[in-house]
C-alpha cells in the first residue's frame, strides 16, 4: 500500500516535468503572419455605357512570413448598404454620406482581378458578399506589390445619375489569410 | 499536494494547447470605388427609300423602310432636319429636290415638305410628326433610359399634280438627318 502510494506520487510529480520537457523540446509554435494593404480608392472611375470599364490604378501590397497565403475580396455591405445589392455599385448620396433609399443600382456585379506576379498566382472574382480568393501565395513575400484590375460593365439602362453629389459606390474589402 | 499537482498539470495542458494550436493570421484592407456614367445617347438609323413610287394627288407614306434604334442612359430626344447635304438647292429645306444622279440640279423640288413621324412606344418614348425643315424638330421624346430601343419611322410625302415629273433619270431626293440628345 505504501509502495503503491509512493509510485502514484512519483508518477504525478513526473507528469509536469515530462510536459515541461516536451514543451521545451517542441518549442513555441509561432503564428504565421500576413499583412496586406490596399494602395487607395478610385474616386471617379470612368464608367462608359456599353462597355466593360477597367481601372488599374490600385494595387495590393502583401507581406507574409509563410508561402501559403491568400487574399480574398468581398463586398461587406459597409455603410449600411442593403445586402441584397452586394457586389454591385449602388447610388450614394455624397452630401449625406449615405446610400440612397430606392437607389439606382448597376445591373452587373463588379469584377476584381489580382495579377499573377512572382510569388503569387492571381485570379478573377465576381464580387459578392462572400470572400473569394484573388491571390494565392507561392512564396514568402515582403512588400509584394500586386496590380489589381477593377472591371465594371455599364449598359445604357444603367441610368446616369442627375442629382448633384450622387454617385455609384462600392467598398471592396480585401482579406489576407495565412494558415 | 495532490491538488497542487493536478492544478499544475491542468495549467501545463492549457499552455500546451495554446502553444500548439493552429494560428490563422488575417488582415484586411478596403478600397472605395465611386463613379457616375456620363450622360450618353447612341442612335442608329437604318434603311433608305429608293425609287419611291410617289403618286400625284396622294399622301405617300412609307412606314417600313426606316427604323430608329436608341440607347440612352438619361432622358432623351431625337430630332430631324434637312441639313442640306450634298450642296442641295438653296431654299429647298425640308423638300425633296431635283437630283441628277450625282448632284442636285440648279432648280426643281416638290412643293410640300417631307413629313417624318416617330412611333410611340409605351413607357419608353412618345413619337411626333413633323414637317421637315432646315432646323431640328423633335420626333421622339424619351420617357425612360433605354437600351437598343427600336422605333418605326414613317416617312410621308404629299405630291401634287403641279409637282412636275423630272426629265430623264433625274429623281427627287432628300437626306434626313437624325440627331439624338440627352435632356
Amino acid at each position: 500500500m505504501s509502495d503503491c502510494f509512493q509510485r502514484s506520487r512519483a508518477i504525478l510529480l513526473a507528469i509536469p516535468v515530462v510536459l515541461l520537457v516536451v514543451l521545451v523540446c517542441a518549442g513555441p509554435v509561432s503564428a504565421a503572419t500576413i499583412d496586406i494593404s490596399v494602395s487607395g480608392n478610385i474616386p471617379h472611375m470612368v464608367l462608359t455605357p456599353g462597355s466593360s470599364n477597367q481601372n488599374t490604378s490600385v494595387h495590393l501590397n502583401v507581406t507574409s512570413d509563410t508561402a501559403t497565403w491568400t487574399v480574398s475580396v468581398k463586398d461587406a455591405s459597409d455603410n449600411s448598404k442593403p445586402p441584397s445589392y452586394a457586389g454591385r455599385m449602388v447610388e450614394w448620396n455624397g452630401t449625406s454620406s449615405a446610400y440612397v433609399a430606392n437607389p439606382a443600382v448597376f445591373g452587373a456585379n463588379m469584377t476584381v482581378t489580382g495579377a499573377t506576379v512572382p510569388g503569387s498566382s492571381g485570379s478573377s472574382a465576381t464580387l459578392s458578399s462572400v470572400d473569394q480568393i484573388i491571390e494565392t501565395g507561392t512564396a514568402i513575400v515582403t512588400s509584394l506589390e500586386i496590380p489589381l484590375t477593377f472591371a465594371q460593365t455599364v449598359t445604357y439602362t444603367d441610368p446616369h445619375l442627375t442629382v448633384p453629389n450622387h454617385v455609384y459606390r462600392i467598398v471592396v474589402t480585401f482579406t489576407g489569410a495565412a494558415p | 499536494m495532490k491538488i497542487n499537482v493536478l492544478v499544475i498539470i491542468s495549467l501545463m495542458v492549457v499552455m500546451s494547447a495554446a502553444m500548439v494550436a493552429p494560428v490563422m493570421a488575417a488582415t484586411t484592407g478596403t478600397s472605395v470605388i465611386t463613379g457616375n456614367p456620363g450622360a450618353l445617347i447612341d442612335i442608329t438609323v437604318t434603311g433608305s427609300i429608293s425609287n419611291w413610287a410617289l403618286v400625284a394627288g396622294g399622301a405617300n407614306t412609307n412606314s417600313t423602310a426606316v427604323d430608329l434604334t436608341v440607347s440612352s442612359n438619361k432622358l432623351w430626344t431625337v430630332a430631324v432636319k434637312d441639313a442640306m447635304d450634298d450642296t442641295k438647292i438653296p431654299g429647298t429645306q425640308g423638300k425633296m429636290a431635283n437630283w441628277t444622279g450625282s448632284a442636285y440640279a440648279t432648280s426643281g423640288n416638290l412643293a410640300a415638305a417631307l413629313h417624318v413621324t416617330g412611333a410611340s412606344v409605351s413607357t419608353k418614348t412618345t413619337g411626333a410628326d413633323v414637317a421637315l425643315s432646315g432646323s431640328d424638330q423633335t420626333i421622339e421624346t424619351g420617357l425612360d433610359v433605354v437600351g437598343s430601343e427600336q422605333m418605326d419611322i414613317t416617312i410621308g410625302q404629299a405630291v401634287a399634280y403641279t409637282d412636275p415629273t423630272l426629265p430623264g433619270s433625274n429623281v427627287y431626293r432628300i437626306i434626313v438627318t437624325f440627331t439624338g440628345s440627352v435632356t
